[in-house]
């Protein structure tokens, strides 16, 4: 039922629905008035009236073809009653049978206007139709003789029909138009955002600059914001521009391992980081962290959310961050001397560990520990899946 | 980015010219032949010899405001400003109020409207430019009018009676039946152009941010970027005031919602969240963000049975009750496929809307995996358990 095919043919038999059913309306609401109105033929065509209308309202969701035939062939009936019966036809059944044959039976035909074939029965019906009124109608309602407004209303139908049915495929190949820009705008928007993404180190530490700045800068040297402000903006328009900047891992969804010399620099940048916010940290251990991209990214960010914490609440200047390796594991211990708290009463969200730090490394398979004691340092232990 | 958005926001808003133009050409030639009709009633008639400067006036005036308007749809492709069918709608009056005049003049009672049925016809040209609601307004007005003007001439009584009836009928039922068809029309149009935007969802990675999204986060790196730049050259004096302060307080805050929202997201959620009518008629359950898991034709055939169900049959929006999907967890895959895992999804179905369960929502459910029917509390259910690849979900690999 998805076909364009049935798509046309749904919106024809919609359109004919309507122009059927109208048409009736028009022909039962004029039989109805003098003096057709409450004659003996009146009563015998009701029931035709209603027969075809019920099956009008049909027209969609039955089978076209049986409702055509008989819905057509009520109008018939109806048109033979009302003219037939009386010995003479008033003005109101003559007008009433020509609305019928011209704008009802032509609006039902119209279903057919689908095919070669279809034209040809559809021009068929129209023939017969004028003959029938040309017969049955011995006077006209207006100016032009009842066959001839019979063709002429057949013609019009012809036309709606025609322009609906070719308008479907000009439409649907439009709107494919449409779904293929708006696919690739998709694709560019998710090759956009899945760089943005990569670039995740990057934005913490835009985020650590913005939230120094939203506290006004105060605590930090004028020098050393400014500084950190300038690399952030300089990686933030390399990333605007498209520039190639970290690691990013070019636009696929697989991970793979960065170059030492890469991951060397990343690492650095916290170094750096760090120095320029005056917090004294001694790094001990491996000087490459062997993970591959996205895991680097949160361990990375995990060791500075750390060291954020301890330039913020531990109330020291220095803080030591020891980096082992096996085979399995990558492990650093974030070590500070400063004033501690008791893991139990301070609320780990408090300290911004929950969501950036404990749920970063379960993302990526690792985990996070906190040992602390009011007065006894902070120690935090990560460990990753190599 | 936001060029080609907005591009795409405002073909959004257009779709109703889509394929407008040949209809509009079929209206031309409705209302031609109408014309023409008319117009050999009226040389046919006997009308000119009563009145013969209003009858040449009236029948002037309709092919100025006629041709006026064709020529305006034309150059301004496709495009009827508020002034313009003003104007036309007033012009139609003129119009009709001078053959009203014409039959009022004549001795006979209850004489029929020629160019005045041409008139209000001539609506059409308008009807693939405007919205429908007002064509058919303004069509119900006219027809009033004539109907108004010819009851004052004593039409609605025999023997003029039928005749009038059939001509009141005729206008205003054109008019009605017009704006059916376009307003039919125009919802096709709507609905193929939302399933088809919708569909660009389908091609989305496991998990994914929306375009809105994208374009968010950009527009957020940008206002931190020009802040940054701002602290970095100097512009903004250490330590910062008050505003700017703040200013960097919300880019933050923005950025780290953003950062972890957008991490969450699946094709499904996109595909509704784009779309009006799929977001009114379905609802969708997935905690674990799973269905980014199901594989390009799973996606495809789920979103083609939601779509199915969605199909605005008749316009009774508050009686739908919305389609709901739940993707669980993903389970252990039959022992036979050791390389596959089971994800159940569940489609539970709006009461009114088992009707449309054709034989095409059963095929795309047998596309997704193997389904079975449950029923109960009167309501239809679909438990789905469709196989996806093993390979590269972390959580069920044995730790």
């Amino acid at each position: 039922m998805d076909s364009p095919t049935n798509k046309r043919d749904r919106l024809l038999r919609r359109t004919a629905r309507v122009t059927a059913g109208a048409a009736l309306l028009t022909s039962f609401v004029v039989a109805s008035a003098p003096e057709t109105g409450g004659t003996i033929a009146y009563w015998v065509v009701l029931p035709f009236y209603l027969a075809a209308g019920l099956l009008i309202a049909r027209l969609e969701s039955g089978r076209p073809l049986v409702i055509l035939i008989s819905a057509s062939l009520a109008e018939l009936a109806i048109a033979f009653c009302l003219v037939i019966i009386p010995a003479t036809p008033d003005a109101s059944a003559t007008l009433a049978v020509t609305t019928l044959l011209v704008a009802s039976a032509s609006g039902l035909a119209m279903t057919l206007l689908v095919s070669p074939a279809g034209y040809v029965t559809y021009w068929l019906l129209a023939g017969i139709t004028a003959t029938v009124a040309g017969v049955v109608l011995h006077e006209s309602p207006t100016w032009l003789p009842p066959a001839l407004l019979t063709l002429l209303g057949w013609a019009a139908v012809n036309v709606i029909g025609y322009l609906l049915v070719s308008s479907i495929p000009t439409v649907l190949r439009q709107v494919s138009d449409i779904g293929a820009a708006q696919r690739a705008e998709r694709q560019a928007s998710e090759l956009e955002a899945q760089r943005r993404q990569s670039a995740r180190l990057l934005h913490d530490t835009v985020l650590a600059t913005l939230t120094l700045l939203a506290h006004s800068g105060i605590g930090v040297s004028g020098e050393a914001l400014r500084s950190q402000a300038r690399n952030d903006a300089h990686l933030l328009r390399q990333l605007r521009l498209g520039e190639p900047l970290l690691a990013l891992p070019d636009a696929g969804y697989t991970p793979e391992l960065v170059e030492e010399s890469t991951l060397g620099t990343t690492l650095e940048r916290v170094r750096e980081r760090f120095e320029r916010l005056s917090l004294d940290v001694q790094w001990h251990g491996a000087t490459r962290i062997a993970l591959p991209q996205p895991a680097l990214e949160a361990f990375l960010y995990a060791i500075s959310e750390c060291l954020e914490n301890v330039r913020r609440h531990a109330g020291v200047g220095s803080a030591h961050v020891t980096i082992t390796d096996d085979t399995t594991t990558v492990r650093a211990m974030i070590t500070d001397a400063g004033r501690g708290f008791d893991p139990d009463l301070v609320d780990a969200e408090r300290l911004g560990l929950q969501e950036s730090v404990i749920a970063r490394m379960q993302e990526i398979g690792g985990s996070a520990r906190v040992f602390s004691a009011p007065g006894a340092g902070t120690t935090v232990l990560l460990e990753a899946p190599r | 980015m936001s060029g080609a958005l907005g591009a795409g926001r405002q073909l959004g808003r257009r779709h109703a010219g889509l394929g407008a133009r040949r209809i509009w050409w079929g209206m031309l030639i409705l209302v031609g032949i109408q014309m023409a009709y008319d117009l050999g009633q009226t040389i046919g008639g006997d009308a000119q010899q009563v009145a013969p400067e209003l009858v040449l006036t009236a029948w002037g005036v309709l092919l100025v405001a006629d041709l006026a308007v064709i020529v305006v749809v034309r150059v301004l492709n496709d495009h009827l400003p508020n002034w313009m069918f003003g104007l036309f709608v007033a012009a139609l009056v003129i119009v009709i109020l001078l053959d009203l005049t014409v039959t009022w003049m004549r001795p006979e009672a209850g004489s029929p409207v020629t160019v005045g049925r041409s008139a209000v016809l001539s609506l059409l040209l308008a009807l693939t430019t405007r919205p429908e609601r007002e064509v058919l307004i303004a069509g119900l007005g006219l027809a009033a009018l004539c109907a108004a003007g010819m009851a004052l001439d004593g039409a609605f009584v025999p023997p003029t009676m039928q005749h009038s009836i059939f001509t009141i009928c005729h206008v205003s039922l054109t008019i009605v039946v017009a704006t059916i068809a376009i307003a039919g029309f125009r919802a096709m149009v709507r609905r193929e152009i939302e399933e088809e935007l919708s569909r660009a969802a389908l091609l989305a990675p496991q998990l994914t941010v929306g375009i809105y999204q994208s374009e968010r986060l950009a527009r957020l790196d940008l206002a931190a970027e020009s802040l940054l730049a701002a602290v970095a050259e100097g512009r903004v004096q250490l330590p910062l005031n008050e505003e700017i302060a703040r200013r960097a307080g919300s880019i933050a805050s923005e950025l780290r919602h953003h950062l972890l929202e957008s991490r969450s997201r699946t094709w499904l959620d996109l595909a509704i969240e784009e779309s009006e009518l799929l977001g009114a008629a379905v609802r969708v359950t997935d905690d674990s963000a799973s269905a980014g898991l199901l594989g390009p034709d799973q996606r495809s055939a789920l979103l083609s049975v939601l779509w199915l169900l969605a199909e605005p049959r008749r316009p009774r929006r508050d009686a739908l009750t919305p389609t709901l999907v739940t993707v669980s967890q993903p389970m252990l895959g039959p022992s036979t496929r050791p390389d596959m895992i089971a994800l159940p999804v569940s489609v539970q179905f709006g009461s009114d809307q088992r009707a449309r369960l054709e034989p095409g929502v059963w095929e795309r459910f047998g596309r997704i995996g193997e389904y079975r029917e449950v029923r109960e509390q009167g309501t239809l259910r679909v438990d789905i358990l469709a196989l996806v690849p093993n390979a590269g979900h972390r959580s069920l690999e044995p730790r």
